[in-house]
């Protein structure tokens, strides 16, 4: 049970943080209504990668490829129960089952090698089933350690590990991948990111802005599925500043 | 009825009223295809323009003024900059202005001389072009890493086509995260943390093309 004791916790700190900040002058963004203390827990989370992640992606990078390769994959394989889960309520048949069949098979050797042939499934969470069902999106809130998203995004993540099916196995040893399964989420994805994330923090004028811009654009493209037809908020842009160019 | 009208018929039927909507289509698709295939053929001669520089193993110095004659042969750059300043451009004075597409052109070239290297690896697949009204087109494609070192990006152009010139591209999407739209962001506010101050961002911009250029590439030793 130490795994949703750990994720109840996580939605204490979310709620509280959700409760302990109004909305202030600040905003440059209409959807960042609580920006100022947003971007004070942006730089306490900018300081913990300073002092632990960046570290840690840095000797993740110098592990031979094959290991990185492999945690990656076990990462991606305890995702897939969410996955199917998620797929399914939206409807998304084919991809529930696609990411059920790779949840079984990679079970073997734990998700460590991909033993299937075929296209890995697209990746869906609660946050993005509530998008499906028109949930709004409510205000952006970076939270200590977890980083930025929408309220309905982080509920998303807490429903997420509340509802996992590997939480309700029992067993130790999927306990134990249920523990480290978010600081090894953290470590991958900062290692395979490490010079996207750097550029971010290194070469931006404002990383936070950047860093908000760059999760809204994501987000979008992951709750569309990539599907350049779906007129996206990009779009409404592009189109009102050309509506207003001279010919 | 039915044995009266065999199996042949039905196929002979289908084929006319396949011919009949081949020949209705064909003033829609002709309108619509050539700025289509001509944004593609932009994106793949850029594309190859970029790899043969690759290939030729390129000074930082070249590199600079390859993507310099690059970004006025393949990019509308008056729309990218007036874009990327968001709604300060008109406002700002023509001096300011001035200074501004200066300032932000020499962070697209400080950029593509310290990072051109991640091009070595790299592989162009085309995709899809999809029409987005009838002022812009959306080229995909997916980069491959040759080395295995990332994981398969999809990549988006966004092209302006006009009716009396050629077409020029104004946006990169990565993974779906528009360059411009970033840009913007990050630059308003700049200028509104600022007071408004349009120089603000001049000045901003320039020292990030300064620190960028001073910097031994995106490995974190800033």
């Amino acid at each position: 049970m130490r795994p949703l004791i750990l994720k109840c916790f996580v939605g204490l700190t979310l709620l509280l943080a959700g409760c302990a900040v109004s909305p202030d002058n600040l905003a440059s963004d209409d959807r960042d209504p609580y920006e100022a203390t947003n971007r004070k827990i942006f730089t306490f989370n900018t300081k913990v990668d300073d002092a632990v992640l960046e570290p840690a992606a840095k000797g993740y990078r110098k592990l031979p490829s094959m290991v990185r390769t492999g945690l990656t994959n076990h990462v991606t394989w305890t995702s897939h129960p969410g996955t199917a889960v998620n797929s399914a309520l939206q409807g998304k048949l084919e991809n529930a089952a696609l990411a059920s069949i790779h949840f079984l098979m990679n079970g073997l050797t734990l998700g460590f090698v991909d033993l299937t042939e075929d296209d890995a499934p697209e990746s869906e969470d609660f946050g993005q089933t509530l998008a499906h069902w028109n949930t709004p999106e409510g205000p952006y809130i970076v939270m200590p350690l977890l980083g930025p998203g929408s309220v309905r995004s982080h509920a998303g993540f807490i429903v997420d590990g509340l509802t996992n099916p590997l939480s309700y196995l029992g067993e130790p040893t999927i306990d134990t991948i249920q523990d480290v399964g978010l600081p090894a989420g953290a470590l991958t994805f900062r290692g395979n990111n490490f010079e996207q994330i750097n550029d971010i923090k290194y070469n931006s004028v404002d990383p936070y802005v950047k860093t908000r811009s760059i999760y809204f654009q994501y987000r979008e493209g992951q709750i569309n599925d990539g599907d350049v037809s779906v007129e996206t908020d990009t779009d409404a842009q592009f189109d009102q500043f050309l509506d207003g160019e001279k010919e | 009825m039915i044995s009266c009208f065999p199996a042949s018929r039905f196929l002979q039927l289908g084929r006319i009223i396949f011919l009949i909507s081949a020949i209705a289509l064909i003033p829609a698709v002709s309108r619509a295809e050539p700025r289509l295939e001509e944004s593609l053929k932009l994106v793949n001669t850029l594309v190859a323009d970029i790899m043969a520089v690759v290939e030729s193993d390129p000074s930082p110095e070249k590199v600079r003024i390859e993507t310099d004659r690059m970004i006025d042969t393949y990019f509308d750059y008056n729309i990218i900059a007036r874009f990327a300043a968001g709604n300060a451009w008109r406002s700002a004075s023509d001096a300011e202005k001035t200074a501004y597409m200066n300032a932000f052109r020499e962070i697209l070239l400080s950029l593509a001389e310290t990072q051109f290297n991640y091009f070595k690896t790299l592989e162009y697949k085309p995709g899809l072009v999809t029409p987005k009204g009838d002022k812009l087109v959306v080229v995909q494609g997916q980069i491959h890493d040759t080395s295995g070192e990332l994981p398969d990006t999809a990549v988006s152009w966004r092209i302006r086509t006009w009716a009396d010139k050629p077409p020029r591209i104004i946006d990169i999407e990565i993974e779906n995260i528009s360059m411009l739209i970033t840009q913007q962001q990050e630059n308003t506010a700049i200028i509104n943390s600022n007071g408004g101050s349009f120089q603000a961002l001049i000045d901003s911009l320039t020292l990030q093309a300064r620190e960028i250029r001073a910097s031994p590439g995106l490995t974190g030793q800033n």
